[in-house]
């Protein structure tokens, strides 16, 4: 019935066929409700309860607790509304702009390869269910154990609340997971490679970079000043007496910190990319990590245009239900999608040429 | 950067690589100044020996498009810059013989005849015109 009239009310997006319409209808409803509606509910009946247990709580009441005892921050017992507002609410509908609007972003495009509605949508609106689920579970279990009381610090531990917040968290995502169908909505208007023309005596290889951005490298480098500057702070302002060895062991916490975050940022944002008659290899500039696209694994090759923070929901090397990216910058890249419907995408410069090569080799394998 | 060889030309296979790299640089995919892939890497993308690529990699140095250098690996020099000023102006004269009514032969014998009356056989790019 529904569907009825969402057929006869909403044209098909462009690039979409009226069943592909239909489709991602149907799977955005049960999306919103997964997504959007239960969560949303789920945080407000905790809102609920709180104003409602908000007179029996000590004033001042416990907000933090560390380890496994008791609390060890204290504060407005309306930091839990607060609290349930922003992390709740707030994340939630953060989290669902991503899963409506990650398609769109930042401009509704025909070059987008990568699919409108998939696994990577419907594993956001399960993980949203779940999220809510521990945020109701920590915040309720924190306000539960200090009621009634006359002094906030008698109140228990919620070590055991946390553990059961976390593991609801877990069930209840894959719960919400199953919730939904299994749909998956690709744009018509995709652009496949057309092959490179290869004799059969020809051979091909193709080298490209995977290069972040300038707006990746800017957060990076700021983010090792800031830690430079902390590493100096400690070394260079004198200890207490007696307190020199914590300051060493500081200064060398932070250095090697320090170190591994460039090293993690060049291994994960600049790649060498080659592809030739065995499929695709990108590989770290370091030499480690190597990620290898057999070519006999190729069902299809299209260039697009990558949004990494919509479609994979940030910049580096990007794990989701059904997507595999290096995708270090928005703009042209190659889309590659394997036997199985999974998707491995790079963002290269040149992605035409990458692409027509990709799939020169992929045709060549199965014949 | 995109390389491809024949394997059933009658050209030596360290030539063709060095032939697709210079078209490489002039079509821009490469620019001055910007590493080759390593040899090795070329040798396994086109199942050659890697000793062949160095061999077209030391070709393109003998003729001044790349500079080897130990632990850098190939650079392609200022040059690069120069063949891609010239590919325009190749491109540019064979639209202009097209748009004549000029084949490809012709013109090939043309330019061919122009090259020898010019100079007998520049073997290095990089040699000073006195």
């Amino acid at each position: 019935m529904n569907a009825a009239i969402s057929k006869q009310n909403r044209p098909p997006r462009p690039g979409l066929t009226s069943a592909q319409q239909d489709d991602l209808t149907r799977a955005k409803r049960t999306g919103r409700w997964v997504g959007l509606i239960a969560p949303l509910v789920v945080v407000t009946a905790a809102l609920v309860l709180v104003l409602v247990w908000m007179p029996r709580l000590p004033r001042p009441a416990a907000t933090h607790w560390s380890g496994s005892g008791g609390p060890d921050g204290f504060g407005s017992p309306w930091s839990y509304v607060w609290m349930l507002l922003l992390a709740g609410h707030g994340i939630v509908l953060m989290i669902w702009a991503f899963v409506a609007y990650a398609s769109r972003m930042p401009a509704p495009s025909p070059k987008r390869a990568l699919p409108v509605w998939a696994g990577f949508q419907r594993g956001l609106a399960a993980f949203s269910l779940g999220y809510a689920a521990f945020m109701a579970i920590v915040t309720l279990a924190s306000v539960a154990v200090q009621l009634d009381l006359s002094d906030a610090k008698q109140a228990g531990g919620v070590g055991i609340a946390m553990a059961v917040g976390f593991v609801a968290w877990v069930l209840v995502t894959v719960l919400g997971w199953f919730l939904q169908p299994k749909i998956v909505v690709r744009a018509a208007a995709e652009h496949p490679a057309t092959p490179l023309p290869l004799a059969e005596s020809e051979r091909a290889v193709w080298f490209g970079e995977v290069r972040p951005s300038k707006a990746f490298l800017a957060i990076i480098g700021f983010a090792i000043v800031i830690m430079l500057g902390a590493v100096a702070l400690i070394v260079f302002v004198p200890a207490d007496p007696g307190e020199e060895t914590a300051k060493n062991i500081a200064a060398i916490a932070v250095g090697v910190l320090l170190l591994a975050v460039v090293a993690l940022c060049i291994m994960t944002a600049w790649f060498r990319v080659r592809i030739d008659a065995q499929g695709l290899e990108a590989r770290s500039a370091l030499g480690w990590p190597v990620f290898r696209l057999p070519s006999d694994d190729v069902q299809r090759v299209d260039t697009a245009q990558i949004n990494p923070l919509g479609e994979f929901g940030g910049w580096g090397l990007r794990w989701a239900p059904g997507r595999f990216g290096i995708v270090m910058r928005s703009g042209e890249g190659l889309v590659a999608t394997r036997q199985d419907g999974r998707i491995f995408a790079v963002t290269v410069d040149d992605a035409e040429q990458a692409a027509a090569v990709l799939a020169a080799v992929a045709k060549a394998t199965q014949k | 950067m995109l390389l491809s060889i024949d394997t059933a030309s009658e050209r030596p296979i360290y030539e063709q690589i060095a032939d697709a790299v210079r078209r490489a640089v002039a079509r821009g995919e490469i620019l001055a100044g910007e590493k080759l892939p390593p040899a090795s890497d070329v040798a396994t993308g086109l199942d050659v020996n890697k000793h062949t690529v160095l061999r077209a990699y030391q070709e393109l140095r003998d003729e001044g498009l790349v500079d080897l250098r130990r632990g850098r690996g190939a650079v392609v020099t200022r040059i690069a810059t120069e063949i891609v000023g010239l590919h325009r102006d190749v491109e540019a004269l064979v639209s202009r013989a097209a748009a004549l009514g000029i084949g490809r032969q012709a013109l090939a014998s043309l330019v061919s005849s122009a090259a020898s009356d010019c100079s007998p056989e520049p073997q290095h790019l990089k040699e000073p015109q006195s």
